[in-house]
């Protein structure tokens, strides 16, 4: 078979199975059993497009590292660039296993937990405490446990122990460097950077608020409103602004956006409908 | 070490902002150091927060707990082994660096716009339709002049910037003129009402870090 006439039928397929669990009605979804495998589907999907993530790291290992390879201009920013990346991958994955081992402890706790409510014969309780007497936070507890009673009565022990464990502040030089990439670094700076647009917002509306129309008056109007209304400053001044940007925001502002909204969706539809036919074949590299 | 985040923190947002004179090393090394570590951070975070425990962990059956007897407390699913057909379609993407089988990357790119175009038109029909049928509210409001007025221009806008944006032809009928010249004044209000809450959304940004700056940053420093 053609290879382009393969790529077109996975694609229809992949859209086909989302725009029939959503016209199929609930009853036949639970008849045909699609109501328990879709999240496992949408899963799935998801998993799909999550590996693409491999790329993109794949060309900024390429790009940044042949120029610092080759000492083309800019390596030195390259250099930081790629130690950032590793030492937060690195940190990050560090992180990621530290929390790992306590939410194992807090499972299997809660394993234990399960088991002492069911215990019936005194071997299994004695197999209980052994197993209590090898986690820390429960070894003090395993000899309270002197009767199955108490031990299908004992489910607060394990939820004090499962709560300490989720609670435990654990210190160690990884979860210190994620802290630090994290809170000193990507917060921080993603917060300034954002910020940083506010002036370049402001700069451009010196240009854009020029009254020279009715248009722009009106814009204009409303903005200064809406900030005014949204300024303690200004409050002070009059407090009647906050329900002008109140009413601005909900009313005109939101009805014009919802028709910009509508007529988006509808141009959404129609690209949705030619992606799913394939319509759109540049995509798949016919040439024209 | 919270002293040396807090400091390094605040030299970061003072690089950043000295953008605002000049493009100057001391910002394009912070720029690249938070491009490297953003770029280090959001795949973790999607392997962590999303393939583990929704794709690989069921698929080795990480959440597989024995009893201390030995009975297993929730056992494999053995249907979980197909989530290894979506991680072979994934490494399809890497196809692109095989010459001879780059092709199958388009493939797994078409399922990808394939499943996005199938969710948009669900999405449209499940989520937009509501909201134009929720649109259309009661123009009038027993009791209540104020919501009937305010209803009233709701629709109004709507109709007319909806007029705008399809009925683009030309016309010579001072009606359809009208309406869309009405249309577009109701988007400029709509456009600066937008303009002037995304422009204190990004001030209440700036005056938390001028916050931070003068206050944590400050006292770590001195």
């Amino acid at each position: 078979m053609n290879k382009e006439i393969i790529i077109r039928l996975f694609t229809f397929f992949a859209g086909l199975y989302f725009v029939v669990e959503f016209i199929l009605p609930k009853e036949i979804n639970e008849e045909i059993g699609l109501v328990n495998i879709h999240e496992s589907v949408s899963y799935g999907f998801l998993a799909i497009g999550a590996m693409a993530f491999g790329l993109g790291i794949i060309n900024l290992i390429r790009i940044h590292g042949s120029k610092i390879i080759f000492l083309q201009k800019g390596a030195f920013y390259s250099l930081v660039l790629l130690l950032g990346f590793f030492s937060m991958t690195f940190f990050a994955i560090g992180d990621w296993k530290l929390n790992m081992e306590s939410s194992k402890r807090a499972a299997s706790i809660g394993l234990l937990q399960k088991f002492a409510e069911k215990v019936e014969t005194t071997d299994k309780l004695e197999l209980l405490k052994l197993e209590m007497k090898k986690i820390p936070e429960l070894r003090d507890r395993a000899d309270s446990l002197a009767t199955l009673e108490d031990a299908n009565k004992s489910s607060i022990i394990f939820q004090e122990a499962s709560q300490k464990v989720v609670n435990e502040e654990t210190s160690s030089w990884i979860k210190d460097g994620y802290n630090f990439l994290n809170k000193g670094v990507f917060v921080p700076l993603g917060a300034a950077m954002f910020s940083l647009l506010g002036f370049y917002i402001a700069a451009a509306a010196y240009r854009a608020f020029r009254v020279k129309s009715l248009e722009a008056s009106l814009m204009m109007i409303a903005a200064v409103l809406v900030v005014c209304g949204q300024t303690s400053f200004t409050l002070m001044i009059w407090e009647g602004f906050s329900p002008i940007r109140n009413w601005l925001l909900q009313v005109p502002n939101s009805a014009a956006f919802r028709g910009i909204a509508i007529g988006a969706g509808v141009a959404g539809l129609v690209l949705a409908f030619r992606m799913w036919f394939s319509i759109e074949s540049g995509s798949f590299g016919r040439k024209k | 070490m919270e002293t040396a985040t807090v400091v390094f923190a605040g030299i970061g947002t003072l690089a950043i902002f000295s953008f605002l004179i000049k493009e100057n090393p001391f910002y394009r090394f912070f720029e690249h150091l938070f491009i490297g570590v953003a770029a280090g951070l959001l795949p973790i975070l999607t392997i962590r927060n999303l393939l583990y425990p929704n794709v690989i962990g069921p698929l080795i059956g990480a959440d597989i707990q024995v009893f201390p007897d030995g009975e297993i407390a929730n056992p494999y699913n053995y249907w979980n082994l197909l989530f290894i057909i979506p991680l072979i379609f994934g490494l399809f993407y890497y196809a692109v660096f095989i010459p001879k089988v780059s092709w199958l990357s388009r493939l797994v790119i078409g399922i990808s716009l394939g499943y996005s175009a199938g969710l948009s038109i669900k999405g449209f029909f499940a989520e937009m339709i509501p909201q134009v049928l929720g649109s259309f509210k009661p123009l009038v409001v027993p009791g209540s002049i104020g919501d009937s007025v305010n209803n009233s221009i709701f629709v109004i806008t709507l109709l007319l910037v909806m007029y705008y944006f399809f009925c683009t032809f030309k016309g010579e009928s001072t009606a359809h003129n009208g309406a869309r010249y009405t249309g577009r004044l109701l988007l400029m209000v709509c456009f600066g009402a937008f303009f002037g809450s995304t422009v204190m959304a990004r001030m209440a940004l700036l005056v938390e870090r001028i916050q931070f700056l003068v206050g944590e940053w400050w006292t770590a420093i001195f």
